[in-house]
């Protein structure tokens, strides 16, 4: 097998993903289009070498919906032999992406593809487009489905982990990523996002609250309490039946925020690199993806990064970087227990707390924020991992060039 | 007031038992249920297999331009056999069998609503159950006007459901969110709030019942249903790519799994058949998935213990509460609150006994828990949560079985004395229908097995395990 290497990525600023917010009006083709024309234009890439575009999604549904990698082929004045999908692993969409590109690569079967991502949250909520692990009685019975807040309260709970040591964490994602935008550690890559007439609509993660505190966070109520309460909780406990109770600690602050955004990466293999005259930044060392409990659900970054350094032949101390999605703030507490990551270590540009989770995009922002960081520091191995729906881990190993 | 209807004397004469007819000088054909031999109409096998006929006949009848059915009785239909859900289980049917026994009654309905004619229905008493789904499966819905007179699919209470359609007309009539309330907690409903939530279309005084049917056959007679219209569309929505649909089945979903804690069948199999059922573009498909699901539940045993504990033998002996057997019931919580204090001893924590006897079903947790401390690292604790919830009844299903083994308990007052006296679960249909499900000798075989392993206080007694040798067991089976 030969290698696979990053090129080049870009991302959106991200919008909050309400009705006010900036990327509100921007549908989400346009969106993806948007990264799609800046990955070209700032390449100078011939797009009809590119041999697919693939495209995480969170909600395919409606203006999302029928594989939006190909719309936004289209809309972005792509050649029209750029064949384009979606594919969909929950948050991990954007880095599976990803994944998939570097196993076409890989594999020998493909020389370039644009792996990318976006969700415009504020157009098509989380959970529109339905499913079966969450809403067909049977399986959901079966299984013990809840809601991702529970989840993430579960493991709070099952963890010791206290309010305090979330709102903590969560502080710190605030100052890290208010620190990394006044620093310009993110202008490399992020692409400001223009409307009709040429006018930038955004050009900075939106949703950062500079001035958050312990104290404005203990003010802020639990957000799953109430869901827990009408029958969650007690599915919960009947798989973790230790428990007493689930303490209801994830809040609006210490959870990753809701928002619009877009996001997408070059990958290609050395070859191209060398034809078209662009340098690889970073190789692709491995992947990972594993199923883990759904109820508990958001506890497979650990084995999903366990994987990924076993095939890499890697061992934790080979990884001098880890980004992983702050979808709530215990996972990444937990994370950092099982795998024995020093706070410094670890998201080090702020996270999802404060910038806001575009579901479908999430994972290649996170793989091009590694990268970036990477190079800032002048470090050489990265882990990028995300939490996944219905109990599920994504990884990917990056090696600076 | 029940002189109007018998009025209704067959001018036709005809073949029927469990019903008859007349034709008005109107031309509308009056059907009038009469099951002999009965109080109140019930739905037999004769009955469904009749109003089939009887529809197959006045369809092909030309002289007749609609129908009205009404009832014979003061009541309107008081719902299905239940003797026949028990005999059912005892019977030990194939899948296939118990489907194929399930569908008369479901296709009979629906040869009804798409007979090519219009079908009223006079409601004069309550209409529950099986009794309600006939009337859903008219065209035109009128009841008298009778705070009295309640109107509801109870089924999930007998541990089962709905099994003529009920599950699939009343979510096209009201709409998935109103119907799954409904039919989940069995809820019953007088007729003003019957017509406020479109379920009925019209209350009127019970001397009029006929005569507003009768005319709605000849001034409105539709003789469609709603659902097998073109362009049809469930009230408030139907399938997942509507957040709502979604948003609803997953809050019942989890309702029910907190309410019944997996022990009981018939609450998920409702969500099941109005879930998939409102899915499908078809009542046909729909009325197929709701058999199936019926007759698997009449095939398990949950309703079967249900319904002989609660229903047949706790009307047949006129049990109430303070009837219960005192001293039975506090045999059964001195087992079982020493088996919470065996499992303490063992080291597991009180959280997970506590979670253990209300997963088992329980209504209280063995007492002396609140006092102990969780232990400070209890996911690190080894256990198997079913067997901790089986040691919980067993122990007590284990006393009342050596009283049984020597002749000084009688299983129905032993069953509905833990019951209705004691917090003992109804899925299990008592605390002897507990070994009797199981068959005494597993049941034995558990003990000893629970014996070994937990402690001689599970070992079942000479006597009994020779019971439990010769095959006997608990209740008489026919077989």
């Amino acid at each position: 097998m030969r290698d696979a290497y990053i090129y080049d990525h870009v991302r959106t600023p991200r919008g909050k993903g309400r009705a006010d917010g900036s990327l509100h009006s921007v549908s989400p083709v346009n969106l993806l289009a948007q990264v799609l024309e800046s990955l070209r234009d700032r390449n100078e890439l011939d797009t009809s070498m590119v041999e697919d575009v693939i495209a995480g999604c969170g909600s395919p549904i409606g203006e999302q919906g029928s594989a939006i990698g190909r719309s936004a082929v289209l809309a972005a004045d792509y050649a029209e032999t750029v064949p384009g999908q979606q594919i969909h692993r929950y948050c991990s969409s954007g880095l599976e992406a990803v994944n998939l590109a570097a196993a076409k690569i890989s594999s020998g079967q493909s020389e370039l593809v644009v792996a990318c991502g976006v969700e415009s949250m504020s157009r098509i909520p989380i959970g529109s487009s339905g499913g079966a692990w969450s809403s067909d009685p049977e399986l959901a019975h079966k299984i013990h489905f809840v809601p991702q807040g529970i989840s993430a309260d579960l493991i709070a709970t099952i963890h010791g982990f206290g309010r305090n040591d979330l709102d903590q964490y969560a502080v710190a994602s605030q100052q890290r990523a208010t620190k990394a935008w006044s620093d310009g550690r993110f202008h490399r890559s992020v692409t400001p996002v223009h409307d009709e007439i040429g006018s930038i609509l955004l050009e900075k993660d939106e949703a950062i609250r500079p001035q958050t505190d312990m104290e404005s966070l203990g003010k802020l109520p639990p957000v799953f309490a109430g869901l827990g309460e009408l029958g969650f909780d007690r599915q919960a406990i009947l798989k973790y039946p230790q428990l007493e109770s689930i303490e209801h600690m994830h809040t609006a602050g210490n959870s990753s925020a809701i928002v619009d955004g877009a996001g997408a990466a070059l990958i290609g293999s050395a070859e191209i690199g060398e034809a078209l005259g662009i340098k690889p930044r970073a190789r692709i060392r491995s992947c990972a993806s594993v199923g883990t409990d759904p109820t508990l659900m958001l506890t497979g970054p650990a084995p999903s990064a366990r994987i990924a350094l076993d095939k890499a032949r890697m061992g934790r101390s080979d990884i001098e970087l880890f980004e992983l999605n702050e979808a709530f703030a215990s996972v990444v507490l937990l994370f950092m227990d099982e795998l024995d990551i020093p706070h410094e270590q670890i998201n080090v540009n702020g996270g999802a707390i404060a910038m806001g989770h575009p579901i479908g995009a999430t994972g290649v922002m996170l793989l091009g924020i590694a990268l970036d960081e990477l190079e800032r520091q002048g470090l050489g191995t990265a882990l990028v991992n995300l939490c996944v729906g219905a109990g599920m881990g994504t990884a990917t190993i990056i090696e600076r060039q | 007031m029940t002189d109007v209807l018998n009025s209704a004397s067959p001018v036709s004469n005809t073949e029927f038992e469990t019903l008859h007819y007349r034709v008005t000088d109107r031309s509308v054909a009056i059907v009038t249920i009469d099951v002999p031999g009965r109080n109140v109409n019930v739905l037999t096998p004769e009955l469904h297999r009749e109003l089939g006929d009887v529809v197959t006949v006045l369809a092909a009848d030309e002289s007749v331009i609609g129908i009205v059915l009404c009832s014979g009785k003061k009541g309107f239909i008081a719902g299905g056999d239940l003797m026949r859900i028990v005999r059912y289980y005892e019977m030990n049917r194939s899948p296939a069998e118990a489907y194929e026994q399930s569908r008369p009654f479901s296709r009979a309905l629906r040869r009804l609503e798409t007979c090519g004619k219009p079908v009223a229905v006079a409601i004069n008493g309550s209409a529950l159950g099986g009794g309600l789904e006939m009337a859903l499966a008219c065209h035109y819905r009128v009841v008298a006007d009778d705070e009295e007179i309640k109107l509801g699919l109870p089924e999930i209470t007998l541990g089962l459901i709905p099994g003529a359609g009920g599950t699939q007309r009343l979510p096209r009539l009201i709409g998935l969110e109103k119907a799954v309330s409904m039919i989940l907690d069995g809820t019953m409903i007088s007729p003003d709030e019957a017509l406020k939530l479109g379920m009925i279309d019209s209350v009127s005084d019970s001397g009029g019942l006929l005569n507003v049917a009768e005319n709605w056959v000849l001034d409105q007679g539709m003789s469609s249903q709603p659902w097998d219209r073109k362009g049809f569309r469930i009230p408030g929505g139907s399938k997942l790519n509507d957040m709502n649909i979604g948003r609803l089945f997953q809050i019942q979903t989890a309702k029910i799994g907190a309410q019944y804690r997996h022990n009981y069948p018939a609450p998920l199999a409702a969500l099941r058949c109005l879930f998939n059922g409102s899915t499908v573009n078809s009542i046909d498909q729909g009325l197929r998935i709701e058999s199936r699901e019926f007759s698997a539940l009449t095939r398990g045993a949950v309703a079967r213990n249900i319904i002989r504990s609660l229903f047949i033998n706790k009307r047949a002996r006129k049990f109430r509460k303070d009837a219960a057997d005192k001293s039975l019931v506090d045999a059964c919580k001195r087992v079982y609150d020493e088996e919470g204090q065996r499992m303490l001893a063992q080291g597991l924590p009180p959280s997970l006994i506590r979670n253990a006897a209300w997963a088992s079903g329980m209504d209280d947790a063995p007492a002396g828990l609140a006092e102990a401390q969780n232990s400070l690292k209890p996911m690190n604790i080894d256990f198997d949560f079913e067997t901790l919830q089986q040691r919980l009844l067993a122990i007590q299903s284990l006393a009342a079985a050596e009283l049984w083994a020597t002749e000084e308990l009688d299983p129905v007052v032993a069953d509905l004395s833990t019951l209705l006296g004691w917090g003992y679960p109804s899925y299990t249909g008592g605390v002897l229908s507990y070994v009797d499900t199981m068959g005494l000798a597993s049941f034995v075989a558990m003990c000893d097995r629970f014996a070994d392993e937990h402690g001689e206080h599970f070992r079942p007694s000479d006597i009994l395990s020779a019971r439990a040798d010769k095959n006997e067991s608990i209740y008489a089976h026919e077989g």
